[in-house]
């Protein structure tokens, strides 16, 4: 996979781009857990161009959300897709994210 | 019936490739997006658990991935000559309704593919896992 990293204002964006499984969960890993690790506390994660996704990805994100709640930071993702929501709808993790449609929602929400 | 079988070591960039050759196999036999999505989800999670459960030595062993596809199911076959494991045994975790802070961080890969698929069929025959998934195509997949 390939992530891409932008700041806006006091929000660290990661455009993610590919596939996010097992094979490449630690990639994030290595950029989003020491961002968090680093103190900061809005991140907005944008699925649009993330074509899929597997419990190895989904655990990597409740790490996220466990280091960052502890934190009281807070984590939004955006422009999911179909298929990717309903996975995050069969393993109940829809009610622990903020998902929202667009980048810029997701930035509103941070504000 | 149309079958593909693809053999692979255990070792989890091989899951890309098989991914790869099942796609083509999809395409070729027109299964829609949605399948294609279900079906490599289940091959991420099963060979995953396999490559990383299955030995407890470094030894190269190969793991064998059968596709039946009919008019009605697609059924993927997976045969490995590692350690015992029937996912029909492992419980479905019901820390699903914990919150972030309570929820156990693992468990999920397993439960993902028995909702994803419509039959879940194990047997241990001689020293082979033998995990059989069938999927039902419905006419609006």
């Amino acid at each position: 996979m390939e992530i891409k990293q932008d700041k806006h204002g006091d929000v660290a964006v990661l455009n993610l781009i590919g596939r996010l499984d097992a094979n490449t969960s630690g990639e994030l890993e290595s950029i989003l857990i020491p961002l968090i690790d680093g103190g900061e506390k809005k991140i907005v994660l944008d699925f649009s161009a993330l074509e899929y996704i597997s419990s190895a990805g989904l655990r990597l994100l409740l790490l996220a959300a466990k280091k960052l709640r502890n934190n009281k930071g807070k984590i939004v993702l955006c422009s999911m897709k179909d298929f990717i929501k309903e996975i995050f709808e069969i393993s109940g993790f829809t009610p622990i994210f903020k998902i929202v449609d667009t980048k810029e929602n997701a930035l509103k929400e941070l504000e | 019936m149309k079958s593909l079988i693809v053999h692979i070591k255990n070792s989890l960039p091989e899951i890309a490739r098989v991914t790869g050759k099942f796609e083509i196999f999809a395409q070729e036999n027109k299964l829609s997006q949605r399948i294609i999505y279900d079906i490599s989800l289940c091959l991420d999670e099963i060979i995953t658990n396999i490559v990383t459960y299955g030995f407890d030595d470094e030894a190269e062993y190969i793991i064998e991935i059968q596709f039946h596809l009919t008019e009605k199911e697609i059924k993927l076959v997976f045969i490995d000559y590692g350690i015992e494991f029937d996912p029909e045994q492992k419980e479905d975790p019901f820390h699903l309704k914990h919150s972030v802070e309570e929820r156990p961080i693992g468990g999920l890969g397993i439960y993902l593919v028995k909702k994803l698929m419509d039959i879940i069929k194990y047997q241990r025959v001689e020293d082979k896992n033998i995990l059989t998934l069938t999927k039902f195509l419905k006419k609006s997949n």
